[in-house]
């Protein structure tokens, strides 16, 4: 049918556009929140969403939307496997393992964020990790920005307070440990 | 320590900091992906249509409570419920005809197990969300008859299913029933899940 052609293309080349502004920073995300194995395949689910719904992409900020896509998925997988395995109830009680990378672990912030819940955990990776904004989290969690700053402030103030008893912890266990070893 | 030192030490832990090489964008494993997914259809651009008036017709049989922990927070990272009602309507009217594209504005939209039946609560596990949320559980406060809007005889412990409410309410009239494999592929393909 006459137009159709120049409408695809169209399309076509705004999808491509949106990949090569999405698609780096969303192998990031995922690789940072499901396994090695399931990577590929929730980059893959999130980029035929974004495809079919590109007409719905906001154009001021498309890449707290893409992540917000991803985030659906990497949940849907999560949940897939979780139900597999009939672990549901047991993950959703422990905090999730840091990814294997080649990042050095800070004991002393693992153990802090470990006393966090999971919300928190989320909002703040997405700050640091993902350095994104509270409009642009707000976006991500699909809550408002004032939300976001408001939860956010809490859970940086919980996490600097963990932080804070995890290094007085750190601090008595070595000198409860140097007071034994002079003991003996 | 102040909000920069914070978010600095936060991003020193970062599994994948940007410095880490991914597959570019111009690779050919990445453009062979774009070009697999853009020979997918697309779905016309939708037109203004109607509210769901008539399929509020089910909205007197039941109220959606979406809540429970959530694996990533998000809509309902508060750890409160969050409350959805609806209004009452005409159990007798009409149904819409069911055709994906409506489904497709449908939310939320969701699929789970019951886990446990009172005589006015189906508590639902919830394994997979299309749209509108990504709590762990929900709650449907129902009304006798309620089986019959979305198109089963009975509900059951351990029985799956696939529901679609609007402003609040399960939607019926086929926009929430039992999870077949027929089932499953229209909500995949309403919501490009």
């Amino acid at each position: 049918m006459p137009g159709e052609r120049p409408v695809a293309d169209a399309r076509r080349r705004r999808f491509e556009h949106l990949a090569s502004e999405v698609y780096e920073p969303l192998q990031r995300y995922v690789r940072r929140r499901v396994d090695p194995d399931s990577v590929d395949d929730v980059v893959s689910e999130t980029m035929t969403t974004l495809w079919r719904r590109l007409d719905d992409v906001p154009t001021n900020a498309k890449l707290p939307w893409a992540y917000a896509v991803a985030r659906r998925h990497v949940a849907n997988h999560r949940r897939a496997g979780l139900r597999h395995l009939r672990l549901v109830r047991r993950a959703q009680a422990e905090p999730r393992p840091l990814p294997a990378s080649g990042t050095p672990l800070d004991a002393e912030l693992h153990t802090a964020l470990a006393g966090l819940d999971e919300q928190d955990r989320e909002l703040l990776h997405l700050w640091a990790w993902e350095q994104l904004e509270p409009a642009e989290i707000a976006v991500v969690l699909g809550l408002t920005p004032n939300a976001v700053s408001i939860r956010l402030h809490r859970a940086k103030k919980k996490l600097s307070e963990n932080l804070e008893a995890a290094r007085k912890n750190e601090m008595l266990s070595g000198h409860t440990h140097h007071e034994k070893e002079e003991r003996s | 320590m102040n909000d920069d030192d914070l978010r600095n030490r936060l991003a020193a832990s970062n599994p994948t900091p940007p410095s880490e090489p991914v597959d570019p964008i111009t690779s050919d494993r990445a453009r062979a992906l774009m070009e697999d997914i853009m020979s997918t259809a697309v779905k016309e651009p939708r037109v203004e249509r109607p509210r769901f008036g008539r399929l509020s017709a089910v909205a007197a049989a039941m109220a959606v409570v979406v809540g429970g922990a959530a694996l990533l927070g998000g809509l309902g990272t508060s750890g409160d419920p969050l409350v959805l009602t609806g209004p009452g309507g005409d159990p007798t009217a009409s149904c819409l005809v069911f055709d994906v594209e409506t489904l497709s504005d449908m939310s939320p939209a969701f699929g789970g197990t019951v886990v446990e039946l009172t005589d006015s609560v189906a508590t639902i596990e919830v394994d997979r969300w299309y749209a509108g949320g990504d709590a762990e559980v929900v709650e449907i406060q129902y009304t006798p008859g309620f089986e019959a809007l979305i198109g089963t005889p009975t509900l059951e412990v351990g029985q799956r299913y696939l529901i679609t409410a609007t402003d609040g309410v399960v939607n019926g009239c086929g926009y929430s029933g039992l999870a077949t494999a027929d089932y499953e592929a229209a909500f995949a393909t309403a919501f490009g899940a």
